[in-house]
C-alpha cells in the first residue's frame, strides 16, 4: 500500500517547519500495516494538533483509505 | 487567467450578479463588458477573479488526493467566507465521505490546515459529489415533515442524533414556526432535538 505512505508523508510534510526530515516507514502485517511517521524536533505539536484534534483526522482518513483496499493501517507517529 | 459570466437586463444587473457569485468587492472588480443589453439582448460582462486562491485550492487537492485515485475534479464556489469546494473522484467518493460524513469532516480539516499554511485566511468548505448539499436538502425536508406530524397529533418527536451543524440547521428551518418549539435534550454525542407543539395541547 505504497500510496498509503505516500499519503501519510503529504500530510506530514505539508503540515511541519521542516519536511526534509519527515520519514515514513510501512511495517506490513497479513491484515494490519504499521506505518511509522518520523517528524523533526518541535514538529510534534504540529502533527498531533490541538486535543489531538490533527492526529485524529489523519487516523480517520488513512484508515478510510485502508478499508477500501481490504485491509487496516494503524499510524504511529514518533519524534 | 479565470472569470465568470453574467447575464441581466442591464449592464449593471448583471455586474451585481457577478460580484455577488465571485464574492469580489466593487472597487477590486475587473470586468469586461460583452454586451451592452440592447433590445431583446441581455447584457453580458465577464468578470475576472483572483486566480491565485482558486489555484492554491485546487493544486493542493488535485496533488493530495491524486495519490490516492487516479482522478480528483475540483470545482470551486466562491462564498461569503471562503469557497465552497466540491470534488469528485475516480472510486474513492463513499470512502472519503465515511459514515455520517466523519471521513469528510477530517478531511476537510487537514485541508484547511494546509491550505492556511499556505496562505493564511484561507477557508473552504468541502463537499464530495454533493453529499453535504443533500444531506442538507434531506434534513431541511425531514425537519419539516416531523413538524408537520407534531401539528397533527400535538405530540413531541424526536429527531435523531444529529452533528451539531445538522442541528443548527433543522432548528434554522423551523424557527419561523411560531406553533412548534424545537429543545435540545442530553448532551455531547447523545444529544438529540425534540420538536414540540408550542402550547401544550392540553390547555389549549
Amino acid at each position: 500500500m505504497g500510496d498509503l505512505k505516500d499519503l501519510i508523508e503529504y500530510i506530514a510534510k505539508a503540515l511541519v517547519d521542516n519536511p526534509d526530515v519527515v520519514s515514513v516507514k510501512e511495517i506490513p502485517g497479513e491484515k494490519t500495516v504499521i506505518y511509522e511517521l518520523k517528524v523533526g524536533e518541535g514538529d510534534l505539536g504540529k502533527i498531533i494538533g490541538r486535543e489531538g484534534k490533527t492526529a485524529k483526522a489523519i487516523r480517520t482518513i488513512i484508515s478510510a483509505a485502508a478499508m477500501k483496499k481490504g485491509k487496516r493501517a494503524v499510524l504511529e507517529i514518533l519524534e | 487567467m479565470r472569470y465568470i459570466e453574467e447575464e441581466g437586463r442591464t449592464v449593471e444587473e448583471a455586474l451585481e450578479k457577478a460580484l455577488e457569485k465571485a464574492g469580489i468587492d466593487r472597487s477590486e472588480a475587473r470586468f469586461e463588458v460583452l454586451s451592452e443589453g440592447l433590445g431583446d439582448e441581455p447584457a453580458r460582462v465577464r468578470l475576472y477573479q483572483d486566480a491565485e486562491e482558486l489555484d492554491l485550492i485546487e493544486g493542493l487537492i488535485k496533488e493530495f488526493l491524486g495519490i490516492l485515485t487516479s482522478r480528483v475534479d475540483v470545482e470551486i464556489e466562491p462564498r461569503k467566507k471562503g469557497y465552497y469546494v466540491n470534488i469528485h473522484t475516480r472510486g474513492y467518493d463513499s470512502a472519503l465521505i465515511g459514515r455520517g460524513g466523519k471521513t469528510l469532516e477530517a478531511l476537510e480539516y487537514l485541508i484547511n490546515l494546509m491550505l492556511r499554511r499556505k496562505k493564511s485566511n484561507l477557508q473552504v468548505e468541502l463537499d464530495i459529489s454533493h453529499y453535504r448539499e443533500r444531506r442538507k436538502e434531506f434534513l431541511k425536508n425531514k425537519a419539516l415533515a416531523v413538524a408537520r406530524r407534531v401539528k397533527e397529533t400535538g405530540k413531541e418527536m424526536r429527531i435523531d442524533p444529529l452533528t451539531p451543524e445538522e442541528r443548527r440547521l433543522v432548528r434554522d428551518t423551523l424557527r419561523k414556526d411560531r406553533s412548534i418549539r424545537v429543545y435540545l435534550v442530553g448532551r455531547g454525542g447523545e444529544a438529540t432535538l425534540v420538536v414540540a407543539p408550542a402550547k401544550r395541547s392540553r390547555s389549549s
